[in-house]
Parts: C-alpha cells; sequence; structure tokens
C-alpha cells in the first residue's frame, strides 16, 4: 500500500515536472522575437479584478493586505539577485531592489515584513496555485490547465 | 576473673582500667556512627539511586522538551512555506539538512504536509510510519531493536488560515540515545513501555518482558532481577501520553549499595583501631609513669625491709601525695631507726647484766654446788669414818675377844696331834702284839679288840683323824691370822699417823678379802716399796680394801689382779691396782669418785667407798687416779706422800 502511495506520489512529481519542463518550453520559445512581459498571477478565483501597476506596487509594498472580500494579500518575491526580480522593481516601483531595501527597515519597525520569497518561477506558480491571496510574477505566461489566472501583464 | 584482677600489678590494673574505658568509649561510638552513617548512607544510596533515575530522566525529560520547543520554534521559519511549492526549491532539505548538522542532532528531520506527504527529510531511508503519526511522542520501531522516539509539531503557515496545519516537523529521536543518556549515571535500569518491560545493564537489553511490572512487588525495596537483590528507585516517568508511557526505574545491585557500609565499617574498624593503638600505648606508659614513684617507693620500703638498714632515706621529687608519702615513710623510717637505736642499747645494756648476772649466778651456783658436794662428801665421809670407826672397834673388840680362844686352840692343836698319834701308835702296837702272840685269851682279846676297831672303822678313824687334825690346825691358823688381820686392819690403837709398812698392810686387806678372791682371782704382787709410809694406817688400809673390793667385783668369773708398789717422784709412794675384768666405761671415769655413784644393784653397795677413798687420799696430799687399761680392766694409781706434813 505504501509502496502503491509512493510510486503514485513519485508519478505525480513526474508529471509536475514533465508539465513545468514543457511550459518553460513553451515560454522560452515565445519569447524569442517577442518584448519582454511579465506576468502577475494569482490562484483562480483569488481576485476578481484585473490589476494595474499601482495597485500591484501597493500589493508589494505591502500597504494593501486585503482584498475587498477580505482575503489576506500574500506577495511573493523572486530572490533578490533573480534577474526578473530586478526588472519588475525597476518596472513597478521604478527603482532597484537594493534600494527598496530602506523601505522594508523602515517597515520592519511595524511589524512587516518583506514579502515571501520563491527561490524559481516554478516554485512560485505551485505556490500561487495552492495559496489562495498570494500573487506573484512570472516571465512566462502561466498554461491554462494550471490553478492560476493573470492578474495583469507588464511590458518592460 | 576478679580475682585474676586482684592479682594483677596496679599498673596492670590501671592500664587495663583506662583500656576498658577506651575501648568502651571507642566501641560506642563506633556503633553509634556505625549506626548513624549505615541509616544515612542506606538513605544516601538510595536518594542517590532516585537522583540519579531522576537527573537521567530529567534530562531526558528536558531534552526532548528542547527539542520539543526547537521543533516549534523551527516550524515558524519562513522556509516552511516552501511545504506550499513542496520544496520545489529545496530550500526546507538544506534548512533541515543545516539545522541537524548545527544542533547536532542524532535522528532525523522530516517535514511532511497536511496530506501525510514526504516534503523534505534528512535521511531517504526513513520508516514511513512517521508519515502517518497522529500524536507527539510516540514509538515507533521495536524497542528491543531500532526503536525511534517521533517528536511532532504541526507548521501552522502564516499564509493559510489560523487552525489549518500545512504539515508536521517531525524530529526522529533514536532510543539507542536516550539509553546512552540514561546508562551514562546509572548501572541498570529497567524501562517500562506500555506495560512490558526492559532490563538494561549499561545499553544492552539483558531480559525482555520476562517479568511484568505486576510481578515486582513494588513495596519491598528490592527486586530480585537475574538472582540478584536489586535496590530500585521510585518509579519515574519520561513519556506520559495517552497512547504512550514510558518510565524507568534504576537499579543497584545490594551489594553495590552496601559498599559504602561496609567501607564505612573498615573505616570505622580502621579508625577505632589508629585510637586504640595509642591509648593503649599511651595507659600503659602512663600509668607506668604514674605509678613509677610509687613502684620506686616500693622498691626501696622492700630495700629497708629487706637489708634492715633504716639509713636509707626514700627522694622525694615530687609534692604530691606520693610525695607526702615518701615524706612519712622516711619520718617513720627515722623515728624507727631511733627507736631501734634505742632498744638496742638497751637490749645491750640488758644483755650485759644477764650475762653478768649468769656469770655470777653460775659462779654462785658452783661454789654452792662445790660446797654441797663438799659437804656432802664431808658428811658422808663422816658417816662412813663414824661407821668405820664403830665397826673397827667393833671388829678390834671381836679380834680381842676371839684372840685368846683360838690362840689356845691354834697352840693346842700341835699337842693334840702329837696326843692322838701316839694313842694310834699304842693302838696299832697292841693289835700287833695280839697277832703275834698265839694265846687263846689273846686271841679272844684280839677278836674283841678287832670288833671293836671294826665297829668305830677304825682303819677310816685312822687316816681321817690326821686329816681332821691338819684342817682344823689349818683352821685355827686361818682364824688367827683373820682375828690378827682385822687387828691391824682396825688399828683401833693407830688413830694417829705412824710409819707403816704398805705391803703388809695390803697384804693384810687381802687376807680381809680372801673369801672373795680364792679360787676365782689369782693375785700377782710386786711390792718394790722398801720405805716406810707416813700415815692414817686404817685409812688407808680402808682405801686399799675399797679399791680391792671393787676389783675383785669387776672381774666375772676367773681373773687376775696385779698389784704393785713403788717410790715415785722420790717422795712419794706409788700403790697400782690393775685388774683384767670389765673394765670402766668411758663416761663413767669421770664420776667413779662422786659420792652415791653406784654401778651396782640397789642394796649391794653404797656409792660411797670410792668417794670416801678419794677423800682419804685428799686427806693425805695424795691423788688416786682410775683408768681403762687395754684390751680391758680397770687400773687404780695411788699416790701418798712418804711423809706427812705434821701440821695436818
Amino acid at each position: 500500500m505504501a509502496l502503491a502511495f509512493h510510486t503514485m506520489q513519485c508519478l505525480g512529481d513526474m508529471m509536475k515536472k514533465i508539465i513545468i519542463l514543457i511550459s518553460i518550453i513553451v515560454l522560452m520559445s515565445s519569447a524569442v522575437g517577442h518584448a519582454e512581459t511579465l506576468y502577475v498571477i494569482a490562484q483562480k478565483g483569488a481576485f476578481v479584478s484585473q490589476k494595474n501597476k499601482n495597485d500591484i506596487a501597493d500589493l508589494y509594498l505591502l500597504k494593501l493586505k486585503i482584498n475587498s472580500t477580505g482575503l489576506k494579500i500574500i506577495p511573493i518575491n523572486l530572490p533578490i539577485n533573480h534577474p526578473l526580480r530586478s526588472k519588475f522593481s525597476q518596472s513597478i516601483f521604478n527603482r532597484s531592489p537594493e534600494a527598496l531595501s530602506e523601505y522594508w527597515d523602515r517597515m520592519s519597525f511595524r511589524g512587516i515584513r518583506p514579502p515571501v520569497v520563491q527561490r524559481s518561477e516554478q516554485a512560485v506558480i505551485l505556490f500561487v496555485s495552492r495559496v489562495k491571496g498570494a500573487i506573484g510574477y512570472v516571465s512566462q505566461k502561466p498554461l491554462r490547465t494550471s490553478n492560476v489566472e493573470i492578474l495583469s501583464e507588464i511590458s518592460l | 576473673m576478679i580475682q585474676w584482677y586482684k592479682n594483677l600489678k596496679l599498673r596492670w590494673r590501671l592500664s587495663f582500667l583506662i583500656i576498658m574505658v577506651a575501648l568502651y568509649t571507642t566501641l560506642t561510638i563506633a556503633w553509634a556512627v556505625y549506626f548513624l552513617w549505615t541509616d544515612q548512607i542506606r538513605e544516601q544510596v538510595s536518594e542517590q539511586l532516585q537522583q540519579n533515575t531522576s537527573l537521567s530522566a530529567l534530562a531526558i525529560t528536558k531534552e526532548l522538551s528542547y527539542e520539543e520547543n526547537n521543533l516549534k520554534a523551527w516550524t515558524q521559519l519562513d522556509v516552511m512555506l516552501d511545504i506550499m511549492s513542496d520544496d520545489l526549491d529545496k530550500r526546507i532539505i538544506n534548512t533541515l539538512l543545516l539545522l541537524k548538522k548545527n544542533y547536532q542532532l542524532s535522528g532525523d528531520l522530516i517535514v511532511v504536509n497536511n496530506k501525510n506527504q514526504l516534503i523534505a527529510s534528512t535521511n531517504k531511508n526513513i520508516n514511513q510510519n512517521v508519515l502517518s503519526l497522529q500524536e507527539n511522542r510516540t514509538f515507533i520501531g521495536d524497542l528491543e531493536n531500532d526503536a525511534q522516539l517521533i517528536l511532532r509539531a504541526p507548521i501552522q503557515l502564516s499564509v493559510m488560515p489560523p487552525g489549518s496545519y500545512s504539515g508536521y516537523l517531525v524530529l526522529t529521536h533514536p532510543w539507542k540515545n536516550i539509553l546512552k543518556q540514561l546508562s551514562a549515571p546509572m548501572n541498570e535500569f529497567l524501562a517500562v513501555y506500555n506495560k512490558n518491560t526492559f532490563y538494561y545493564k549499561k545499553e544492552t537489553l539483558l531480559q525482555t518482558n520476562a517479568q511484568s511490572e505486576a510481578q515486582f512487588s513494588f513495596n519491598s525495596p528490592f527486586w530480585q532481577i537475574h538472582q540478584k537483590n536489586k535496590l530500585h528507585s521510585k518509579q519515574i516517568s519520561l513519556i506520559n501520553t495517552p497512547k504512550n508511557s514510558i518510565s524507568i526505574y534504576g537499579l543497584i545491585n545490594q551489594e553495590e549499595a552496601f559498599k559504602p557500609i561496609n567501607a564505612t565499617l573498615k573505616l570505622i574498624g580502621i579508625v577505632a583501631l589508629l585510637l586504640l593503638i595509642p591509648i593503649v600505648l599511651i595507659s600503659i606508659w602512663g600509668s607506668n609513669r604514674f605509678l613509677k614513684p610509687i613502684i620506686n617507693l616500693q622498691k626501696f620500703a622492700e630495700r629497708i625491709a629487706d637489708s634492715g638498714d633504716l639509713s636509707i632515706s626514700i627522694p622525694i621529687d615530687s609534692k604530691d601525695e606520693i610525695g607526702k608519702l615518701a615524706n612519712i615513710l622516711n619520718k617513720m623510717t627515722s623515728n624507727l631507726k631511733q627507736a631501734f637505736e634505742e632498744n638496742l642499747k638497751s637490749n645491750n645494756e640488758l644483755k650485759l647484766l644477764t650475762d653478768n648476772l649468769e656469770n655470777r649466778v653460775e659462779e654462785r651456783t658452783e661454789e654452792l654446788s662445790n660446797a654441797l658436794n663438799s659437804l656432802k662428801n664431808a658428811q658422808s665421809q663422816l658417816v662412813q669414818s663414824e661407821k668405820m670407826s664403830s665397826l673397827g672397834q667393833l671388829v678390834a673388840g671381836i679380834a680381842h675377844e676371839l684372840n685368846n680362844p683360838i690362840s689356845s686352840v691354834h697352840v693346842n692343836t700341835p699337842m693334840l696331834k702329837q696326843y692322838v698319834n701316839d694313842l694310834i701308835a699304842v693302838i696299832d702296837h697292841i693289835e700287833q702284839q695280839l697277832k703275834s702272840t698265839e694265846r687263846s685269851d689273846n686271841q679272844r682279846l684280839n677278836e674283841l679288840l678287832a670288833s671293836k676297831l671294826e665297829d668305830i672303822d677304825y682303819e677310816f678313824v685312822k687316816e681321817d683323824i690326821t686329816e681332821l687334825l691338819n684342817a682344823q690346825e689349818d683352821a685355827a691358823k686361818r682364824i688367827r691370822d683373820i682375828v690378827l688381820s682385822l687387828r691391824t686392819f682396825s688399828r683401833l690403837d693407830e688413830a694417829e699417823i705412824k710409819a707403816i709398812d704398805l705391803n703388809q698392810g695390803i697384804d693384810n686387806t687381802i687376807n680381809i678379802l680372801r673369801h672373795e678372791i680364792k679360787h676365782r682371782i689369782e693375785i700377782h704382787k710386786d711390792y718394790q716399796l722398801t720405805q716406810p709410809v707416813e700415815c692414817f694406817a686404817g685409812e688407808i688400809n680402808q682405801v686399799i680394801l675399797n679399791v680391792l673390793a671393787n676389783a675383785a667385783q669387776a672381774i666375772d668369773g676367773k681373773g687376775n689382779i696385779f698389784i704393785s708398789t713403788d717410790i715415785y717422784n722420790k717422795n712419794m709412794a706409788r700403790i697400782i691396782i690393775q685388774d683384767d675384768g670389765l673394765g670402766l666405761p668411758q663416761s663413767l671415769i669421770e664420776k667413779i669418785f662422786d659420792p652415791f655413784f653406784t654401778t651396782k644393784p640397789v642394796g649391794v653397795g653404797t656409792g660411797l667407798g670410792l668417794s670416801i677413798s678419794y677423800g682419804i687420799i685428799e686427806k693425805h696430799h695424795g691423788h688416786i687416779v682410775a683408768e681403762n687399761c687395754t684390751p680391758n680392766g680397770a687400773k687404780f694409781t695411788i699416790d701418798i706422800p712418804l711423809k706427812q706434813d705434821l701440821t695436818l
């Protein structure tokens, strides 16, 4: 029984990996010849409306913690040295991630910690798909089969 | 025992007493200490065991709760959010590995999501049961083998609604490690897991379920495990959840538990010995030292007693009771010495006095005795001389009276003899004549005569008559001699000093004694004395008679008496009368001249004879000496001066 369970779990993992691999290939292929775009994503059905740049900036600066339905908003960042993170920061806040540290220093005194970090875009997608209220940004457009929807598309 | 004690010397008694007191004290203290300590030690051992067990249990529970706290804290790590992304970035596992390394965890850290799916683990080969556990502090695996205690903390993510768990952080804790911790302070212990018992010695399991908990008598402080009595602690609970309970008992072997008691006993023994030895030595030394003055006192007293030297004084070197005693003894000695000297002095005086007195008494006694003797002598001599004088007078009278008739008989006897011879001749003639004639008338006459003669037995008469006459003549002669001797002996007419012929005197005396000595004793005479001797003749004769009579009596049966006279020393006459009779015993020689001394039976002699003789010779300024002569017999030597002093 345990063995079967294990096997199934392994198979699940494999499936996930295959899906991620395929989506990466698709994203890579679409990126060629296209201007770069950031996709801000969230769990399907968590948010009702599309968000503009300012909304997203407020969410990521944790100025807005709860949305209109009372859901706790959890923004997900990529690591600070991730290229997408600096692009995202430049695009949304018009500042580098390093420049924002002063802001977070101040915020930490008020008990507010900077957003959660996931090391890879895949992990961001998985996290967002599982946690309601979580929002993240990825460079590739998520597959429709995944449990995420795009809140906003930001061209760089 | 008491007698034995009394016979001991004083110092041994003192030592004995001190030792006994010391022994009693030491033993009492040792006993008390032993019992107090033993109780304390027993309690301590028990407490120690309890403490050890509690401490190790506490250490484990502390560690467990520490680990649980850690787990709880670690669940709050941001990285745990990665449960949501199935640890796709491997941040959780990295964190777990880091934690394991940094906290030096012996077990494994595992993160499971709320669907019991393994998210991350520090060990690839984990027991799958870990994933489905529902409770914190649960045992999985076999306690005899590779059991593991599972600690579990729920992970609540901030991103998830409160009250919902996104997963669990699990820490496995190998039972072996717990055992290590338990066995570090404890040699042996018993673990009771869900009513199964496991007996461990150090980390080694020796017995499983052999005895269920119910079989122990928990009231007794000892259990029998592996055939050995074990002291046990109280039950200490390590883990107590509704489904899992594990508790331990610390154990210790009885011998080991009582080791400190035995050590204590040994220590007490050594201490007691260490205490006693110096006490014994000190008590012996001390009593010796303490009693030394008394012993010295005794030695001095003994010396004084033995030597009698009262001038010895005891040296006084202290002012205590013994010093005082010595002082008193010295005083007593000096007093005694004084008294002794006085006593000696008075004794000497007394002795001198007594000696003088004795001497004087002796002298007086001797004088008195001499006087008495001489008085006795004088008296007896007086009596004797009186007697002899009376006897002499009587004898002289008788002799005088007898002298005339016997003289006539003596003178007439030869004539009678002549006449008888003549008659016999006539008768013979007649007979002859008658025979020669042949006449008838003659014949008849002859026959008549013959018959007449025959009637008187004439032939016999003729022979016998001569003999008779001879005998008569002899007898008459003897009577005349005796009478003459008696007269000479008594010498009544000679009561004054006269010069006499001693030889004749001796002869006369022999005559008187003739009847005593004839046929029995032969007298040998050797008269060399030719000079007359001046003396009282009668008394000297008496002396000779006495000596001769003694000599004759001393001869039993036949014997000889030798009599000699001679001049001695020119002016003395010496008479020696010697016999070969019985002799004189040496012891009697000295007494022989004592008055009333006699060897004869009572009534035979007076015992005065020789005494009187002595007196008579003394009176004549002469000597009489008696001595024994070899081979037998006695010898009397009488010396008389030839001339007597006229003043006598």
